[in-house]
């Protein structure tokens, strides 16, 4: 199990045991982003050893502070589309329902269990990498066909992610991946932003200027489009780089 | 709901000095729980929700089952432990129609017992179990969560299940 030539998954486990407890004590917004990264990265480990149990649990963990992180990326963002104080309150909200969870028996558990996964052999996991670079090509086509639907780019944005786990947990360069992660991690936010316009745009409080929002709106819209040609662009320059990992 | 009781396949003793929660299923207990699974297919059992505990035997025999489950799968602390209120909480938290446990013995047995029976589990005085669930077998009960609640539809023994796969 944990031969020389295994992949440990130390420190991510620590990792993630820490921000689980940062979360429940202090739940600031690295707290919150650090524990998504945690579980994606342990929920691409798991993979890389062949093995499906635990991903449901990394997944809904991640999942369970997804909407406080929204929250945080539009204060990043010092958006004007949503008054501080009501994102605070929605902050609030979710990260008081994300609390009551995380105060169960389910972080340990996966923790417990996560101890007890024998830990994937370097050369087995190289192999099985190989999908994860299949899955970004796949994604990718699509969105170069012409989908520019919010799934299909959020599809390859995730697989992306873990594609350029994958290098990390083999101890590859993975600086060409994360540009690509970055480029479209900006799209995402821009896209977070958009619909949190629009959502506010049909519900304008007096407070707020209908026209301010359209504006607001519309920029992330280009700004979301821009990203997106970037990633492309990007993509493309790097296509042989990435046929030849899902072929390697 | 309906509930099923996995207790996990056979597994590799413990090496010295090895740690009993990572020990993995056999090669034969893998071989022959693919064929359980495949006699609960035939009979036509899925489930909406897989719980299990997060011992490597039960993680592995969990991964096996997934291929009748049409939802997610769950780690459950307390399903590496004697049976407690927490558990039977918890269990009456979910809203599924078809939930598998997967686990160990003597817990699952007790755990049977009280769902079925009534009896009260505790750390001090554990109830004499009224059955006892072979590596790889399966028991359906039915009905609300609760003690003495629940109607037992059928005790499937492994090797009956292997025999009935398609």
């Amino acid at each position: 199990m944990t031969s020389t030539n295994a992949i440990s998954p130390h420190p991510w486990l620590e990792e993630l045991a820490r921000r689980v407890e940062a979360v429940i004590d202090v739940g600031d917004a690295k707290s919150v982003h650090q524990l998504r990264v945690a579980a994606g990265r342990l929920s691409v480990w798991i993979e890389l050893g062949g093995r499906a149990a635990l991903r449901d649990d990394l997944r809904r963990l991640r999942r369970l502070v997804s909407h406080v992180r929204d929250v945080d990326v539009l204060l990043a963002r010092r958006t004007d589309v949503a008054p501080d104080v009501q994102s605070a309150e929605t902050r609030a909200e979710e990260l008081r329902r994300a609390r009551a969870i995380l105060a169960t028996s389910a972080p340990q558990a996966l923790l417990v269990g996560l101890a007890c996964v024998p830990w994937p052999e370097f050369e087995a996991a190289e192999r099985c990498a190989r999908g994860f670079a299949t899955r970004v090509v796949r994604a990718a086509r699509v969105v170069e066909q012409g989908d520019h639907a919010a799934e299909a780019v959020h599809r390859w944005r995730r697989r992306v992610r873990r594609a350029r786990y994958a290098l990390e947990w083999l101890g590859r360069d993975s600086t060409r991946e994360r540009e690509l992660q970055d480029v479209l991690g900006a799209w995402h936010d821009a896209a977070i932003e958009e619909v949190a316009a629009e959502v506010s745009s049909s519900a304008a409080s007096d407070a707020q200027d209908p026209a301010a929002l359209d504006s607001q709106r519309n920029a992330a819209r280009r700004e979301r489009d821009a990203m997106l040609e970037t990633a492309l662009s990007h993509f493309a320059t790097d296509r042989e780089r990435w046929n030849a990992w899902a072929r390697a | 709901m309906d509930l099923y009781l996995i207790r996990h396949a056979e597994a590799l003793l413990r090496e010295q000095g090895g740690s009993d929660e990572k020990r993995p299923l056999s090669a034969k207990g893998r071989r022959r729980f693919v064929r359980v699974v495949a006699g609960l297919e035939r009979i036509g059992v899925r489930f909406d929700r897989v719980l299990f505990s997060p011992h490597l035997r039960a993680q592995e025999t969990a991964e096996l089952a997934l291929t009748l489950c049409d939802g997610e799968s769950e780690v459950v602390l307390e399903l590496a432990r004697s049976p407690d209120e927490l558990l039977l909480t918890n269990l009456r938290a979910l809203t599924f129609a078809r939930v598998a446990l997967i686990g160990h013995e003597p817990w699952l047995s007790q755990l049977a017992t009280q769902l079925m029976l009534g009896q009260q589990v505790s750390a001090s005085n554990r109830v004499q179990s009224a059955m006892q669930i072979d590596k790889g077998g399966v028991v359906h009960l039915s009905g609300e969560i609760g003690s003495g609640a629940m109607t037992l539809i059928a005790a499937h023994p492994p090797d009956v299940l292997r025999k009935i796969r398609r």
